[in-house]
């Protein structure tokens, strides 16, 4: 299996299995999320112990979710390379020594870097998370349910769909260049651009053809949840949900704004 | 129940690029029959069957659904009649997981909540495909993803199925089922294809079209037996 062929595979997992209720639900997983996401990211630079005591949500969410951390985590050190981007000259003009461990003076550009990698890691983190355990299309429901415009998420579902088309037609002009290359693995620009321009092509007209068949069967531009709307657009929270908002609705702002730290460390 | 004829009044289209597809078709399929549409490739058959729930819509002539005539207007109501799967079930399937492609339909023609249950599960049922009814549509068997996509447009409850070569890329047991499968709707059907033993199992009328035309129409030993069809169709 190629990159590609894998790519794919792990975009589509993420709607397998999530015709049945997730736990947490998207209803309370997703402003969870969000008041995570706003916690953590107000958090001031160079307070990197707070910023360690937000790791807590991750982990424990993940394994609420029946995730596997480390492979979570492996994951969000993907948005590295951005952080890095963002805070690499922090260093470099910020130079008053915060700490010294040893001989080495940290200064608080480091701070600030370092800061900006573990904010950069845990949000993604967090993100992932909800996405894993809900699916992308459920959360673009549950934001339909918070008010969103379905403009706004019926567009984000066709993102997705149609990012799903591009992968497949691209895997398989892959496949058949392959078939056709008898082992070549160079080809000149020209070549890719013809290829970036076939694909565009195959791209639309599949698309075209998809919205045909959505046409063929009545659709009027709203998608609407099979289990939502046979359950009577009635969508009771279990007792272990209510609990789990609850104890993350008060855990994840204590976290934030009190100094844990000293009162552990004391 | 007898009014969910197809007919063809002169039809042409004119793809946008200036292709002449479809050039003065007339055609008449009554209540319950089952036809057969044959032709070479680039014929024109999925151009033709495009036009029978107006998802393309005749540069000249009328097409009419069992005494509605296709227009803007009355498209919601013969998109409830008229069930069409399509030559790629890639196209057809779109949803996260089988049923939801099943039920998508039938939400879409605003049923109660206990009805699209109940097609869902009718639906699933005669297709066979019960079992598949979490699964990803992505990650069936081509011959599974057929029977999904017939029961995608079964739930529907159409009077009318329009199928575009059904049995392409089938092998023999899936191939079979599915014959079968057909052979026991009640429905108005046309089958664009070009598997001859379907066509002898389930067909007793047999359109061909040639080159955007319709050559011959009628009785299926007959046409079949017909020398010039049979140079068309390149059949020895
Ligand atoms: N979107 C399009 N734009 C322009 N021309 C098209 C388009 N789609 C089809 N055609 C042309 O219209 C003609 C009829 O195509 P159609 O798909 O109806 O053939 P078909 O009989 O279904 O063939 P096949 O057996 O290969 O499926 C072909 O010559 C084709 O090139
Ligand atoms: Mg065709």
């Amino acid at each position: 299996m190629g990159k590609l062929d894998k790519v794919f595979q792990t975009l589509q997992d993420l709607e397998k299995h999530k015709s049945y209720r997730a736990f947490p639900d998207p209803l309370v997983a997703l402003p969870i999320t969000i008041l995570y996401l706003c916690l953590l990211l107000s958090i001031p630079l160079h307070r990197v112990t707070m910023l360690i005591w937000m790791g807590l949500y991750p982990i424990i969410a993940c394994a609420c979710a029946g995730q596997t951390y480390g492979k979570v985590f492996l994951k969000s050190l993907i948005i590295l390379p951005l952080c890095i981007f963002i805070g690499i000259f922090n260093p470099l003009y910020q130079h008053s020594v915060v700490a010294t461990i040893g001989s080495f003076n940290i200064t608080q550009g480091w701070i600030s870097l370092i800061s900006i990698c573990i904010r950069g890691v845990f949000a993604l983190q967090s993100v992932i998370i909800l996405i894993e355990s809900n699916g992308f299309i459920s959360i673009c429901r549950t934001m339909r349910r918070f008010g969103i415009p379905s403009f706004i998420t019926d567009q984000l579902q066709f993102v997705y769909r149609y990012i799903m088309v591009i992968l497949k037609e691209t895997i398989t002009m892959r496949n058949a260049r392959m078939a056709r290359g008898y082992g070549r693995k160079k080809y000149p620009l020209k070549m890719w651009s013809a290829f970036v321009g076939q694909l565009f092509l195959r791209s639309i007209d599949r698309s075209e053809r998809i919205s045909k068949a959505m046409s063929a069967r009545g659709f009027k531009g709203e998608m609407i949840d099979y289990h939502t709307y046979i359950s009577n657009m009635q969508h009771k929270l279990s007792f272990s949900n209510i609990l789990y908002l609850l104890t993350w609705g008060t855990v994840l702002p204590l976290l934030r704004f009190t100094d844990l730290s000293s009162i552990f460390f004391r | 129940m007898s009014h969910h004829y197809i007919k063809f009044t002169n039809v042409s289209y004119t793809y946008p690029d200036g292709y002449k597809a479809l050039k003065d078709i007339d055609l008449y399929i009554a209540h319950g029959e089952r036809v057969a549409l044959l032709g070479n490739n680039g014929a024109g058959k999925s151009t033709l069957l495009l036009h029978c729930n107006g998802l393309l819509k005749a540069t000249s002539g009328e097409v009419n659904i069992g005494g509605i005539p296709v227009t803007k207007k009355t498209i919601s109501d013969i998109r409830r009649s008229v069930g069409m799967v399509f030559q790629d079930p890639d196209d057809q399937l779109f949803m996260p997981t089988v049923e939801e492609d099943v039920a998508f339909g039938p939400i879409n023609m605003n049923l109660p909540p206990k009805e699209v249950e109940e097609r869902v599960f009718m639906a699933l049922e005669k297709t066979g495909t019960t079992h598949l009814r979490t699964k990803s549509p992505l990650n069936l068997s081509g011959g599974q993803q057929r029977r999904v996509a017939i029961a995608t447009v079964l739930a529907m409850n159409p009077s009318v199925l329009v199928m575009d070569e059904p049995t392409s890329n089938l092998d023999f047991g899936a191939r079979r089922e599915l014959i079968n499968l057909l052979k026991t709707f009640s429905h108005t059907q046309i089958i664009a294809t070009h598997d001859l033993g379907l066509v002898n199992e389930l067909c007793n009328r047999v359109i061909v079209m040639n080159e955007g035309k319709i050559v011959a129409d009628g009785e299926r030993d007959t046409i079949l037996a017909d020398l010039n069809v049979l140079q068309i169709l390149h059949i020895e």
